[in-house]
């Protein structure tokens, strides 16, 4: 993190009221300064927020459900709108937003999303400012997410259970799994993606056939990143079900360095977008090393 | 028809017949082919069927991007008038396959193994891009884009409604050649995905209209 680079803030409260009065000044010291300001909070947070704010603030709110139901729709709205405001005057980018860990087990995924934005963008002018409502967090998730921010602030309350102490390295989400049972398509020695379109094809033909066109662009930018990055072949595999359909494509190639690959954003012309694109038209997809060598990408499409 | 006439030129006349006209003049070129249109029909024939062996004029990559451009010059008469049909041959055992790939891509249909694209005239001085458009078409199709030069009279619109794939590298292709014409591409009646897939990339050059 550099001075004028990324600022990643956690900003415990349990107070909406006193947070929501503190934010709009903050958006309205920004807006004065040639910051463009995102915020993307829950409802009854953000129109608080909107009534403290003065009439000539410049600020984009964005819904809170839209762009925090998946991590990758977080990153693509953070992503445009950091470089759209950069590309037009804006000297900094504030983004202010509240994501609703739920105690699930996917919760490790925004974990992993906060410390993927601490990477991607490292280098921009963005603040991004993550609140964290104590009335609703449990104490491992306080506790990873100010292992994940680089600045904490607000009050923790005294009986607080948390160490202070938390191993990055568990806040790996856990790639794809896939059925146990045989599986319905698989397909060896792909040398381009239009033979992996037309095996698959013969499964969608079954009844997937709303899924045809999200499934071929998904297929095709794995299996031309797999012949492209990898050792030129690549392995493909199906399971359908009633819902939908898994995909898994494989290469042996020297395996995908960049742990925060299927997060990070395109950046012409040093990084293609195929996973990107392919992570967007998914509805789930991990990235995973395969042994001994090579990438694994797994996708769920329904 | 009234009555039939033949005219057979072999390979080597049909070479001296094109000349280095492909590089220096096809627009002429093609009007001459015109011209033995209405000349057949001032005679009384209903139309003019030309069936050449053009393989002695592509041997090369830059011959056959000249030559690209006088397909597809071709390819509008063709489509305008209404009264010529063509139909190009090629020696497979003398070209590559990407090349016969890239001609084939500039025709309505290509026999045998038809290409995994066709970027053709289409009425009102459209194109149509129809098949499949992926990684391993990409030389193909920047090649053809190139050698057309669609941008003549401002944007190009193409007809995408038989457009069955297009991965984001071919709509990243299309919207650089857009770019550094400071033009436009317009891709009318494509699927939805082609949109979404637009607006992923950033392809600001690229517009997709549907209903058109």
């Amino acid at each position: 993190m550099t001075e004028d680079g990324l600022h990643h803030l956690a900003v415990f409260y349990d107070d909406p009221a006193a947070i929501a009065e503190c934010i709009a000044q903050t958006i309205e010291h920004d807006s004065r300064h040639g910051t463009a300001v995102l915020v993307c909070l829950p409802e009854t947070l953000a129109d608080a927020v909107v009534r403290h704010c003065g009439p000539d603030v410049d600020v984009t709110f964005l819904p809170a459900d839209n762009r925090y139901a998946r991590p990758i729709q977080a990153m693509r709205g953070l992503w445009d709108f950091t470089t759209k405001a950069l590309d037009s005057g804006a000297t900094r980018v504030h983004s202010i937003g509240q994501i609703g860990f739920s105690g699930a087990a996917n919760d490790v995924e925004w974990h992993w999303y906060e410390r993927a934005v601490n990477d991607v963008f490292a280098h921009l002018p963005l603040t991004a400012t993550c609140l964290l409502d104590l009335r609703q967090l449990s104490p491992s998730n306080i506790e990873r997410a100010m292992a994940t921010h680089p600045v904490v602030k607000g009050d923790l309350p005294p009986d607080c259970a948390v160490h202070h102490e938390c191993d990055l390295e568990t806040l790996v989400p856990a790639p794809l799994a896939v059925p146990t049972r045989p599986v319905d398509l698989s397909v060896d020695d792909l040398t381009d993606p239009r033979s992996a379109r037309r095996a698959l094809r013969q499964v969608l033909d079954d009844g997937h056939e709303h899924l045809a066109d999200r499934a071929q662009v998904i297929v095709s930018e794995l299996v031309t990143n797999a012949i492209l990055h990898g050792d030129g072949h690549a392995t493909l595999r199906c399971w359908t079900d009633e819902a939908g359909l898994t995909v898994q494509v494989s290469d042996d190639g020297p395996g995908i360095e960049d742990p925060f690959a299927s997060l990070r954003p395109p950046a012409l012309p040093v990084r293609g977008a195929g996973l990107w694109i392919s992570h967007l038209e998914a509805t789930q997809l991990s990235v995973a090393r395969r042994d001994p060598h090579g990438t694994v990408v797994t996708a769920r499409i329904d | 028809m009234a009555g039939r006439q033949v005219v057979v030129l072999d390979r080597d006349q049909t070479t001296a017949f094109y000349g280095d006209r492909p590089t220096t003049d096809p627009d002429g070129l093609v009007r001459e082919f015109a011209q033995l249109v209405e000349d057949a029909i001032a005679r009384g024939y209903t139309g003019l069927a030309v069936s050449v062996d053009a393989t002695g004029v592509v041997t090369s990559p830059a011959d056959r991007a000249a030559f690209a451009r006088v397909e597809h010059l071709a390819d509008r008469m063709i489509r305008s008038s209404g009264t010529i049909t063509g139909m190009c041959l090629y020696d497979a055992e003398e070209l590559s396959s990407d090349a016969l790939d890239q001609l084939g891509s500039l025709h309505q249909s290509r026999w045998p193994f038809d290409t995994a694209f066709h970027l053709c005239a289409s009425g009102d001085h459209r194109l149509r891009l129809d098949g499949e458009l992926d990684h391993a078409s990409l030389e193909a199709l920047d090649l053809s884009w190139t050698a057309i030069d669609p941008f003549v009279d401002g944007d190009a619109v193409v007809d995408a409604s038989k457009l069955d794939f297009v991965d984001q590298r071919s709509l990243r292709v299309l919207d650089a050649h857009a770019a550094a014409a400071g033009h436009r591409i317009i891709l009318c009646d494509a699927k939805p995905i082609v949109e979404r897939l637009v607006e992923l990339v950033d392809a600001r050059h690229l517009v997709v209209l549907n209903g058109s």
